[in-house]
């Protein structure tokens, strides 16, 4: 569940980036960057796990953020403890911040995702890189087929969402050659009137 | 909307890159001849649904193939989204949460 009070996230990832932490930013705040309309409340990111110093930097940015573990177990932040787990939920002082090492659908997580991340501007000078928008539809398509396989009505709830998102992103995808030529002659036309002004 | 023929392009080169294997390799592996995986990848012509899994298969890959209402149209709030700066678009984020609370 996500700290309703507080949600930073230019906060949390200007500590990231302060720390010059290697990372993806994924999930729902990629996807909101990328275009989709939903309301998401956290911060998802795939670290890199090498060089080891990245960690390093990781757990200082960590501190800085007092990151807690969301169930209260002890946080390691190196290597072994990130491939372990899946999904590793905390909150800090900023909101809730998900590290994913090995997000589904993906292979070795951080090298897989940086191919086709880019730099996105967020304000305050910050400029993160973010998934894809291929990278964010195969993530989602790929979990709502790890859910497929588990039973009951949450498991069945989250992966329509994430099949949702998935269709979301192709719809964009389909639509954005076309998309961008028509916002491009737009802003043609506002140029041109703002020269005449 | 994209041809079904650039769609599975698409899916098709970006499963053989992720595998790290050239044309070459992906046909040895899946049996098929290299002309006719570079016609593929080129959207020269579409490779039928079984073909096209069965090569995925072969990069070590997956599709999800399942039925969903079709809406081939960005909704006009999209559309809108897509207008914005990614600047602008988390700023839309963070006053939907405040309106929410």
């Amino acid at each position: 569940m996500a700290n309703e009070e507080a949600f930073d996230p230019r906060g949390v990832l200007a500590a990231l980036e302060r720390n010059r932490v290697g990372h993806v930013l994924i999930g729902g705040l990629a996807r909101v960057l990328r275009g989709t309309d939903e309301v998401t409340s956290g911060v998802d990111v795939c670290p890199a796990l090498r060089p080891a110093e990245n960690l390093e930097r990781l757990a200082l940015a960590l501190e800085e953020l007092g990151a807690r573990r969301a169930d209260r177990r002890r946080l390691l932040v190196d290597e072994e403890a990130l491939a372990s787990e899946p999904v590793i939920r905390l909150r800090t002082s900023m909101g809730e911040l998900q590290l994913v090492a090995s997000p589904a659908g993906t292979r070795r997580g951080f090298e897989d995702l940086r191919r086709g991340a880019t730099r996105e501007p967020i304000g305050r000078g910050l400029r993160p890189q973010v998934a894809s928008i291929e990278d964010l539809a195969r993530m989602s398509a790929a979990l709502a087929y790890e859910l497929g396989r588990e039973s009951g009505r949450e498991a069945e709830r989250l992966r329509a969402l994430e099949i949702e998102h998935s269709r979301e992103l192709r719809r964009i995808m389909d639509a954005e050659p076309e998309l961008q030529h028509t916002l491009g002659l737009e802003r043609e036309i506002e140029h041109e009137i703002d020269v005449d002004i | 909307m994209l041809a079904d023929k650039v769609r599975s392009a698409r899916l098709l080169r970006e499963a053989r890159l992720r595998a790290g294997l050239s044309q070459q390799e992906l046909a040895e592996a899946s049996g098929k001849d290299r002309t006719v995986i570079a016609r593929y990848e080129q959207a020269v012509v579409a490779p039928s649904i079984d073909t096209l899994v069965e090569m995925l298969r072969s990069c070590g890959f997956d599709i999800l193939l399942e039925l969903v209402p079709y809406e081939p149209e960005l909704s006009e709030r999209m559309v809108e989204l897509q207008r914005l700066s990614p600047e602008r678009r988390l700023d839309h984020l963070l006053e939907q949460r405040r309106e929410r609370s």
